[in-house]
C-alpha cells in the first residue's frame, strides 16, 4: 500500500455481491450487470466519508491526481514530494447557489477501503460508497449539473430547465497560470504541474425524442 | 444551437449558445480533459 502523506492510494476493492445477485444465470457465468460493474472499478466516484478535504462530497482517483467535487465546483490534487500539491488548483462555479451536500446516483455494486479522518483522528480501513455519476441540483437558478465519467475523463452537463437562463453559467480557475482558447474551441487552463484541458461545448435540446443539436 | 466558449476580461468563462427553443430545455455538455506534467 502506497500513503503518500494522507493519500490513500487505492488500497484495494471489496467487491459486494456475487454472480449469482449479479444475474448470471449459471455458476461460472457472468453477467453483463457483472461485466459493466468491473469495467467502473477503477472508473468511479467516491463518497467522502471522512477521508478527504470537509467541503468535498466526492472524489475522482487516479494515481497521478485526485478531483473533489464540491458543491462550489471541482478542486484538483495531486500527489508529489511526499507531499500534497494544490488544494488551490481547480474550477469554481461563479456565484454558484449554497445548498445541500451533493447526492451520489447509480451506486455501483462495490466499496473502496479508505482511512477516514474523525475529530482528527485517522481511523482504520472503511469500505466507502463509490457512485457513476454525481448530481448538483439548482447551482444557478434552474439550472443543475450533472457529472459523469466518460472513459478517462470527467465529463459536466448543464441541466438548464426550461425558461432559465444559461447566461448565469460562470466559471473562474484557481491557481491558474494561464488560460487560452484553442483553434477548436477548446479551452487549456495552464496549471504550474498540470494542465486542464475543457473540450469545447456542444449543447442540445431534445424534441419529439429526438436530440437537436441545432 | 451552437455553443462556444467566451473568456470574459476578469478570467472568467462563460458559454455562448446560438438560438434555442427557451421552452425547453436544455443540456451543455463540457468534458474535461486532466494532464499532469512530469519532468
Amino acid at each position: 500500500m502506497k500513503r503518500v502523506n494522507g493519500w490513500i492510494a487505492v488500497v484495494g476493492v471489496s467487491i459486494f455481491g456475487g454472480l449469482t445477485a449479479m444475474g448470471a444465470d449459471q455458476p461460472g457465468e457472468i453477467s453483463q450487470e457483472w461485466k459493466r460493474a468491473m469495467a467502473q472499478v477503477g472508473c468511479h466516484f467516491e463518497q467522502n466519508t471522512g477521508q478527504l478535504p470537509q467541503a468535498a462530497d466526492f472524489t475522482y482517483r487516479r494515481s497521478d491526481y485526485r478531483l473533489d467535487l464540491e458543491r462550489k465546483g471541482m478542486l484538483l490534487a495531486l500527489p508529489g514530494n511526499g507531499k500534497i500539491l494544490g488544494g488551490d488548483m481547480g474550477i469554481e462555479f461563479v456565484e454558484a447557489k449554497a445548498g445541500k451536500k451533493l447526492p451520489g446516483i447509480g451506486q455501483l455494486p462495490f466499496k473502496v477501503m479508505q482511512r477516514p479522518v474523525v475529530n482528527g483522528v485517522r481511523r482504520g480501513l472503511t469500505a466507502v460508497s463509490t457512485f457513476s455519476e454525481v448530481s448538483a441540483d439548482q447551482i444557478f437558478e434552474g439550472v443543475d449539473i450533472r457529472y459523469k465519467l466518460n472513459k478517462d475523463c470527467v465529463q459536466f452537463d448543464f441541466h438548464v430547465g426550461a425558461g432559465a437562463d444559461p447566461d448565469q453559467i460562470r466559471m473562474a480557475f484557481l491557481g491558474e497560470e494561464s488560460i487560452s482558447i484553442g483553434n477548436e474551441g477548446q479551452i487549456t487552463i495552464q496549471y504550474p504541474v498540470a494542465q486542464i484541458i475543457q473540450q469545447p461545448p456542444y449543447a442540445f435540446q431534445e424534441i419529439e425524442g429526438e436530440r437537436r443539436y441545432g | 444551437m451552437n455553443a462556444r466558449y467566451v473568456l470574459e476580461e476578469a478570467g472568467t468563462l462563460q458559454i455562448a449558445l446560438g438560438p434555442y427553443d427557451t421552452s425547453l430545455p436544455l443540456v451543455i455538455d463540457p468534458t474535461l480533459t486532466i494532464v499532469i506534467e512530469t519532468e
